[in-house]
């Protein structure tokens, strides 16, 4: 199938196109969705190089397990979770600690448009808030998952998704009141 | 924004990611390491399907059909010869084949063809189990 064929192909039907061993269409598939799958892992804090080689590994474990995507959430949502573990056990392998240590105190500020640099406002995050957060809302893994995955109490975990979310929802709209942010985290 | 708002707004910043500069370079990468991921498949279930086919070409030169309970039936006689005829002529011709690869002489030493089978067999079945434990402990 030529590449102009597949472009407008949805990800379900390349998805399943890949499960049949169509390494093109899976190709589609990764032009697609590298970039965002290739962010989330320098946002938790992988360094370029490496977040390249995990995405890379992660595409090849989806294309082997392609045939169990069925379009329940969206392919690029399901390849990031991959990737997400593959970076935790890389994570593990080299024994890295989660450090608590406050992130830089850098401006960061809301475009008149109202879009905002998610990577500048990550960063004035705590590594441990950052990778709570991106677990939960890059990866979507729930919290007792990510408390399972960082060998972190559910509470803890909760917490610093909760102080991340707060500084996030700070930059983004820094006159919104407390009552707003503490209404707001999930289990 | 409401704080319902916040978490979608959240989830869908994390989704979109400008679209990088290296990305066809990145695409090659992945498409590399398929291609690379299929020969070794291919080459691997070559090998073992040529060491399969020797060791059955090596099991038909020894094949004989027993018919001594049917002696007496008419015709079985003449069926046995002719079978062990064909046999024969087929058992020549395999042996010049494996002569010619050179792996006519092929000895396992003192293992036997039920060993060799229950061997390949146990080395499948840990290859298999070591791929789903590789396969679940990455993801």
């Amino acid at each position: 199938m030529t590449r102009s064929g597949l472009s407008d192909r949805h990800d379900v039907e390349l998805a399943a196109l890949a499960a049949a061993s169509d390494r093109a269409a899976f190709g589609e598939l990764v032009r697609r969705h590298s970039s965002s799958v290739r962010a989330l892992l320098r946002r938790m804090g992988a360094q370029p190089a490496l977040a390249d080689d995990i995405a890379q590994d992660a595409f090849i474990v989806a294309f082997e397990r392609s045939a169990e995507f069925r379009g329940e959430g969206t392919f690029s949502a399901w390849v990031r979770r991959i990737a997400a573990r593959l970076y935790l056990k890389r994570r593990d392998k080299e024994a890295r600690y989660v450090s608590e240590d406050a992130a830089g105190d850098e401006a960061v500020s809301v475009d008149p448009l109202g879009r905002f640099d998610l990577d500048a406002a990550l960063q004035t995050l705590s590594e441990v808030e950052r990778l709570c957060v991106s677990l939960g809302h890059g990866a979507g893994m729930t919290h007792p998952e990510i408390a399972t995955a960082l060998n972190l109490p559910l509470g803890t975990v909760k917490s610093h998704v909760k102080r991340g979310l707060d500084k996030l929802r700070q930059i983004l709209d820094p006159g919104m009141g407390e009552s707003g942010r503490a209404s707001h985290v999930s289990g | 924004m409401s704080a319902d708002e916040f978490d979608p707004f959240i989830e869908r910043a994390f989704e979109r990611a400008a679209p990088m500069a290296d990305t066809p370079l990145f695409v090659a990468g992945v498409e590399t390491r398929l291609q690379s991921g299929a020969r070794w498949r291919a080459a691997g279930l070559g090998v073992a399907g040529a060491f399969g086919g020797v060791l059955a070409l090596r099991e038909m030169l020894s094949l004989d059909v027993d018919l001594s309970g049917a002696d007496n039936v008419p015709g079985v006689q003449m069926a046995e010869s002719a079978s062990r005829s064909v046999n024969m002529d087929v058992a020549t011709a395999i042996h010049g084949v494996l002569e010619n690869w050179g792996v006519a002489d092929l000895t396992l030493g003192g293992v036997g063809s039920m060993q060799m089978f229950w061997i390949a067999a146990g080395a499948l079945v840990a290859l298999a189990l070591a791929g789903v434990v590789r396969l679940s402990q990455d993801v």
